[in-house]
C-alpha cells in the first residue's frame, strides 16, 4: 500500500541497483612439492602417483609446511601492498567431501600471513583501487573423476595438497568489465613474481565471486556467492547472470536471500548449493599439528626486493608516460618478457622508444605467438633490437629486411649490423629498398615519368638522382637504375 | 624367578652374557602373554615377525661388538601406534582390518635398537577412555584382580608389563591414559614433555595433547625405553631437540617437592591420599623438602581439557570416512550417505560422545564460549606451573582418586571424565609426569604416586622417581 | 544448556537413530554442564610455539601406490573409488 503514495522519481530511484562485487582468487603456486610433504608438485601424472602417508591423511602422519610457500605468499602480499604479518598460523577449515582425505583443509583463517592491502588497475582509461583483504595459503584438494566405465566416482589425490594462495578483496568491483580486469592484473602479477603459472586448462588458478545488488545509496544487501568458476570469461558470465538475477528479485519487491550458488558455465545458469538455513558450519580452530610461521623481518624485506616493477604499474607508465594506448600498453606491460626487452630498450636509448614498442608489438609478439617461446629462451638482446629498430629508424634497413634480422637475431643472435652487412640487407643492395625508393620516385615524378615513356631518355638521369637523394646517398646507382628501368619498362 | 619377570635392564645383561637367547626370552614372555590373555585381554594382535625379530637379534648379539641397546627385549607397542605390516586398529571397529604401510617414528626407533615387537596391546576405542572397555575387542582386566579394570586407556600396555605378558611397553596418554592404568595396575608409567617423543605414526586423539608414553616394572626400565624413542624427528614439527639422557643417581637430597592443596581435594579418597602422602613422607625422609602449593585452576583444567581434547578429536577422527582405508558400510548410494554410515556404524558409542562434544563446543556461535575460553584457561594454568616450578624442582599428586575402577560399574560419562582431575593439569601444560607405585588399597589394587616435573625436565623427573624407589617406594610397602 | 544433537551429529557426519537420541541428549547435557561456565579470561588469540619450516625438496615417497592403496576398500583404475557424486 505504500507504494502507492511514492513519487514516481522515488520508484524509479528505487529501480537504481547497484551491483557490489568481491572475489576470492585461488592461484596454485608453482613450487617443486607440496605444501605439506616431499611430494612432487607436478599436473598430469598417473592417478594417486604423488601422494604419500600426509597427502592421503592416512591415520598418523603429520604435515610439515613448505617454506617456499610462504616465500611466495608474502612477494604476492609485497606485490599488492599487503601488510605481512611476521607471526601467523594455521587452522583447520572442517568439512566433508570424497575429495578432501583428511576432512579438513589446513588453511589460514585468524591470521593470515598478508593483510590489507591494494591493487590500482586501469579500467576502460580510468584508475581504480580494488582493496585486498587478505592473502592466506592452504592448500588443495584432490580431483574427482567421472568415468564411464565406472558407474561411481573416482578419487585421484596428485593435487591434494598442492600449495594455494587465496587472494580475498574488498567489495569494490561494480561491473563483470572490472572483474575481468582485475583478474588479468592479478594473473599478470602471479606471473611476474613467478610464482604461479596460472593456467586456467589445468585449473591452476579459480575464483569464487560473491555478487550484491543494491540499491544506491543504500547499505550492501545479502550477498550470494558463486562457485566452480573456472575462468575469467566464466566469471564474466557469472557475475552477469547473477547481477541480472537479483535485479529481478529486487524489482519483484522481494528480497536476495544469502545463498552459496554453483555456476554452470556450460548451461550459464546458477544453482543453489546452499541456502540461508544450512550455509557450512567450517569449525574453524588452530591446526594443533603445526607449530607458529614466524618469518624474521629480514626475510619479508628479503622478498619485498625480489619485487619488480608490477605489470599493472607499468600499464600505468607505459599509457601515461610513454603515450601508448591502452591494449599495447597491456600487451606489453602483461608479459614479463616483452616489459623487460621494452623497458631495456628504453634504457639504453639507442632507437625512439617508440619504435621499439612497434617492434614488441609486432615482430617478438608474433614470434611468441607463433613459437611459445618466451625471449629469455632466445639469443634476442635488448641492445641487438634496439639496434635493429635504429637502422630501421635512419633507414638503412627495409622494413622487410628488418623482419629477416630480427628472425636471425632471435634464432641465432648476434651483432646486429654483423648481420646486415652479411645478408646484404643495408639498403644499397638490399632489393626491397631499392624497390620501395624506386616506387616513391615513380609516384612521386608523374612529369619525368611521362616524360621518359615518352622517349626522352635523360628523364631517367634525373629519376636516378632523386631516388639516390631520398637513400641518403646510400644506395647502389646502377642497381637503382636498373631498378628504375625496368619498372618504368613496366609503366610503359 | 622366571625370565617374563625380569626387568629390562637384567635381561639386557643376561642377553649379552649370554645367559639366555633373545629366542627363549620371547617364548617365554610370548608365552606368558599368551597363557594371561584369556584372563586379561591385554593384545588384539600378536607380532607373528617376533620370531624373525628375536633371531636377528640373537644374530646380533652372536656376532658381538655394538650391540644396540633393547637388542632381544619383547616390547608391546599400544594399538594405536603404527606399525608397518601389522594391524593396527585402535581397538575400534572403524580400523579393524587396517594395515599401516609405514612405522611410527618411535616404532622405527625401537627396532633400530634391536627391540623385539611382541603385539600390539588393547585400549580404549581411539585411546578415549578410562577403563580400556570402550574398545571393539572387549575390555583390559587388572592382573592384580580381573574384577577390576586395568585402568586406561593404555590398559593393555600396562597389564601385559604388570602381569610379565611384557618386558617393557609403549602406551599413549593424551589426559593420563599411560599414567594411570600404569597405577592401577602397579607399574611404573611415564608420560614425556609434549614434543620429547615424535607423534609421527601415533593415530591422533588430541593432537595438541597426545604422547606416547613408556611403561615398565620399575623406573630404570622406563627410562632405559624412553631413552631410545627420544630422539630427534623432522616428521613432527612440534617435537623438540632431544634430551641426553642422564644416568639415574637417584638422589632426592635438597629436592623440592611442591604438594598442590587442589590435586588432595575432597573428591580423592582416603586411601589414595594417604598413600599418596606416605609416599611424600618417604621421600622427605630422603632428604626432600616438602612444600605446599597451589594450582587454583585445577579443577577447571578438567574442562578446558575435554573441551580441547574433543575439539581435536571431532576433527582428527573426521578422516575416517570409509574412502582411503577403514570400515565402510555397505550399499551406500551417494558419499555422504557413505561417510555417515561407515561413521556411524564403525565408531563405538564412547568415540561418538567425544565427537559430537568436540563438534559442539567447535561450531558457529559456540567457539568463544567454549574452545577460546579453555585455551585462555590453558594458558592460565601454564602460568600457574611456572609459578610453582620457581620454588619447587617437583609436584607430587596422586593419579587417580580411586584405587581402581570395577568391571561393570554404571558410572555416567561426565562423572568418569571428572576423575581425571589428577592427570589432565600436567597434560594441559606439556609437562612431563610419571606414576610409580606406592602402596597397595583395601581392595589390593595398587595404588600410584604422581611426580610432574619442568617441562623438558624429564631427566631430572625420571630421576626423583628413581629416588623414591631407592628410598623404598613401591607397592608393597 | 540446550544440545540439538541431530544438528551437530549432522555437522559430524554422524547417524543417531530416534532411538538413541534420547541417551546421546542426556549424556551430552551432562558433558555440556561439566565442561560449561569456564571463565572468560580474555587473552589473544593461540599462537604456538613457532616451527621450523620443511626446504621445498622433492622427497620420494618410500610407500608404492600399491601399498598406499592397499587398505581402500574399493579401488579403480588406480584412484580410491566411491558412489557417484551428488553436487552436495
Ligand atoms: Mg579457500
Ligand atoms: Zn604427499
Amino acid at each position: 500500500m505504500q507504494r502507492m503514495d511514492m513519487s514516481l522519481q522515488e520508484v524509479a530511484a528505487m529501480y537504481e541497483l547497484e551491483c557490489t562485487i568481491g572475489l576470492e582468487v585461488h592461484a596454485e603456486l608453482k613450487t617443486a612439492t607440496k605444501i605439506f610433504c616431499g611430494c612432487k608438485n607436478e599436473f598430469g601424472a598417473e592417478p594417486n602417483t604423488h601422494v604419500c602417508p600426509v597427502c592421503l591423511g592416512l591415520p598418523g602422519a603429520l604435515p610439515r609446511l613448505n617454506s617456499k610457500v610462504c616465500d611466495f605468499a608474502v612477494k604476492m602480499g609485497h606485490a599488492l601492498g599487503c601488510e605481512i604479518n611476521p607471526v601467523s598460523r594455521m587452522d583447520r577449515k572442517n568439512y566433508f567431501y570424497p575429495d578432501l582425505p583428511k576432512a579438513y583443509q589446513i588453511s589460514q583463517s585468524d591470521i593470515p600471513l598478508c593483510g590489507r592491502g591494494r591493487l590500482d588497475i586501469i579500467v576502460d582509461g580510468d584508475i581504480r583501487t580494488v582493496g585486498i583483504t587478505r592473502i592466506h595459503i592452504e592448500e588443495d584438494a584432490g580431483k574427482l573423476i567421472h568415468d564411464d566405465d565406472f558407474a561411481g566416482t573416482l578419487c585421484d589425490y596428485n593435487r591434494c595438497g598442492v600449495p594455494l594462495i587465496e587472494i580475498v578483496t574488498e567489495p569494490d568491483l561494480h561491473s563483470s568489465r572490472e572483474a575481468y580486469v582485475f583478474l588479468e592484473n592479478i594473473r599478470s602479477i602471479l606471473r611476474y613474481i613467478d610464482i604461479s603459472d596460472c593456467k586456467m586448462q589445468e585449473g591452476s588458478i579459480r575464483c569464487d565471486v560473491n555478487v550484491s545488488v543494491h540499491e544506491k545509496g543504500t547499505p550492501l544487501g545479502e550477498r550470494c556467492e558463486l562457485k566452480n568458476v573456472n575462468s575469467f570469461s566464466a566469471a564474466v558470465r557469472g557475475i552477469e547472470y547473477e547481477i541480472k538475477r537479483q535485479k529481478d528479485i529486487i524489482s519483484s519487491g522481494c528480497m536476495v536471500e544469502r545463498e552459496t550458488r554453483r555456476w554452470d558455465d556450460k548451461k550459464g545458469i546458477s544453482t543453489v548449493m546452499r541456502s540461508k538455513e544450512n550455509l557450512q558450519d567450517y569449525r574453524f580452530f588452530p591446526e594443533p599439528d603445526l607449530g607458529a610461521i614466524v618469518l624474521e623481518h629480514e626475510r619479508i624485506e628479503r622478498l619485498r626486493d625480489e619485487i619488480p616493477e608490477l605489470p599493472n604499474k607499468k600499464m600505468i607508465r607505459y599509457v601515461i608516460e610513454h603515450g601508448m594506448n591502452c591494449d599495447e600498453a597491456f600487451v606489453i606491460a602483461d608479459s614479463p618478457d616483452k616489459a623487460k626487452l621494452y623497458d631495456e630498450c628504453v634504457a639504453l636509448s639507442i632507437c625512439k622508444p617508440r619504435s621499439a614498442a612497434n617492434r614488441i608489438l609486432g615482430d617478438v609478439t608474433k614470434f611468441m605467438n607463433d613459437t611459445g617461446r618466451s625471449i629469455a629462451d632466445t639469443p634476442l638482446t635488448a641492445e641487438a633490437l634496439s639496434e635493429l629498430c635504429k637502422a630501421a629508424e635512419d633507414g638503412v634497413i627495409s622494413s622487410t629486411g628488418a623482419k629477416r634480422v630480427f628472425i636471425e637475431l632471435v634464432t641465432k643472435g648476434g651483432d646486429t649490423a654483423e648481420i646486415i652487412e652479411r645478408l646484404g640487407l643495408a639498403q644499397n643492395s638490399d632489393e626491397g629498398f631499392l624497390n620501395e625508393i624506386a616506387e616513391k620516385v615513380i609516384s612521386d615524378n608523374e612529369k619525368s615519368v611521362s616524360d621518359y615513356i615518352g622517349g626522352k631518355s635523360n628523364a631517367l638521369g634525373y629519376l636516378v638522382g632523386q631516388a639516390m637523394k631520398l637513400s641518403k646517398g646510400r644506395a647502389d646507382p646502377a642497381k637503382l637504375k636498373s631498378i628504375l628501368e625496368n619498372k618504368l619498362k613496366k609503366e610503359n | 624367578m622366571k625370565l617374563y619377570e625380569k626387568s629390562a635392564y637384567e635381561i639386557a645383561a643376561m642377553l649379552r652374557s649370554r645367559k639366555c637367547s633373545a629366542k627363549e626370552l620371547l617364548h617365554d614372555v610370548m608365552g606368558r602373554a599368551r597363557e594371561l590373555q584369556p584372563r586379561l585381554n591385554a593384545y588384539i594382535t600378536f607380532n607373528d615377525q617376533a620370531e624373525n625379530a628375536a633371531e636377528n637379534a640373537d644374530r646380533l648379539i652372536a656376532k658381538g661388538g655394538d650391540i644396540p641397546p633393547l637388542c632381544g627385549i619383547p616390547i608391546a607397542v599400544k594399538d594405536n601406534i603404527s606399525t608397518k605390516g601389522l594391524r593396527t586398529t585402535c581397538a575400534s571397529k572403524m580400523l579393524e582390518n587396517y594395515i599401516p604401510p609405514y612405522s611410527a617414528t618411535a616404532v622405527e626407533l625401537l627396532e633400530a635398537a634391536g627391540a623385539v615387537i611382541i603385539g600390539k596391546t588393547n585400549m580404549d576405542e581411539f585411546a578415549m577412555g578410562s577403563a580400556s572397555d570402550t574398545g571393539a575387542f572387549g575390555a583390559v582386566y587388572n592382573p592384580a584382580d580381573t574384577a577390576y579394570s586395568a585402568g586406561g586407556s593404555s590398559g593393555g600396555s600396562a597389564a601385559a608389563v604388570a602381569g610379565g605378558g611384557a618386558v617393557l611397553a609403549l602406551g599413549s596418554d593424551t589426559g593420563g591414559s599411560v599414567r594411570q592404568p600404569a597405577s592401577f595396575c602397579g607399574a611404573v608409567g611415564f608420560c614425556p614433555s609434549y614434543g620429547a617423543v615424535s607423534r609421527f605414526g601415533l593415530i591422533a586423539f588430541a593432537s595438541s595433547l597426545d604422547r606416547i608414553g613408556s611403561i615398565g616394572r620399575n623406573v630404570r626400565d622406563v627410562h632405559m625405553l624412553h631413552n631410545i624413542i627420544n630422539a630427534s624427528d623432522i616428521k613432527d614439527v612440534t617435537h623438540i631437540p632431544k634430551k641426553f639422557s642422564k644416568t639415574l643417581c637417584g638422589s632426592l637430597k635438597g629436592m623440592r617437592i611442591g604438594v598442590p592443596k587442589e590435586l588432595f581435594d575432597e573428591y580423592i579418597s582416603d586411601e589414595v591420599k594417604s598413600a599418596v602422602m606416605n609416599a611424600v613422607k618417604l621421600m622427605e625422609r630422603a632428604g626432600a623438602i616438602i612444600k605446599e602449593v597451589f594450582l587454583p585452576s585445577a579443577s577447571a583444567a578438567v574442562k578446558a581439557y575435554y573441551i580441547i581434547s574433543s575439539a581435536e578429536a571431532s576433527s582428527n577422527l573426521a578422516r575416517y570416512d570409509g574412502v582411503r582405508y577403514g570400515f565402510r558400510a555397505d550399499n551406500c548410494t551417494t558419499p555422504a550417505e557413505m561417510f555417515r554410515k561407515s561413521r556411524t556404524e564403525g565408531f563405538g558409542d564412547e568415540v561418538k560422545r567425544r565427537i559430537l562434544l568436540g563438534t559442539f563446543v567447535l561450531s558457529e556461535g559456540c567457539f568463544d564460549r567454549y574452545y577460546k575460553r579453555a585455551a585462555a584457561l590453558r594458558q592460565k594454568l601454564c602460568g600457574e606451573f611456572d609459578d610453582i616450578f620457581t620454588e619447587c624442582d617437583f609436584i607430587a599428586a596422586p593419579v587417580y582418586p580411586n584405587a581402581g575402577i570395577l568391571h561393570g560399574a554404571e558410572r555416567k560419562p561426565a562423572e568418569l571424565y571428572a576423575a581425571d582431575i589428577c592427570t589432565v593439569p600436567s597434560s594441559l601444560g606439556g609437562l612431563p609426569a610419571v606414576s610409580i607405585p606406592c602402596g597397595r588399597a583395601g581392595n589390593g589394587l595398587p595404588i600410584g604416586l604422581q611426580l610432574i616435573g619442568r617441562r623438558c625436565g624429564d631427566e631430572e623427573l625420571l630421576d626423583a622417581a628413581y629416588g623414591y624407589e631407592l628410598a623404598g617406594g613401591g607397592c608393597d610397602v | 544448556m540446550d544440545i540439538n544433537v541431530r544438528k551437530i551429529a549432522e555437522l559430524a557426519s554422524l547417524d543417531i537413530s530416534d532411538d538413541d537420541i534420547p541417551r546421546f541428549e542426556r549424556d551430552m547435557k551432562d558433558i555440556a554442564a561439566m565442561v560449561s561456565e569456564l571463565p572468560d579470561l580474555g587473552g589473544e588469540s593461540f599462537i604456538g610455539m613457532p616451527m621450523e619450516l620443511r626446504s621445498d625438496i622433492v622427497e620420494d615417497s618410500a610407500v608404492s601406490r600399491e601399498e598406499l592403496m592397499k587398505n581402500a576398500p574399493e579401488s579403480v583404475k588406480g584412484c580410491f573409488a566411491v558412489p557417484r557424486t551428488v553436487e552436495y
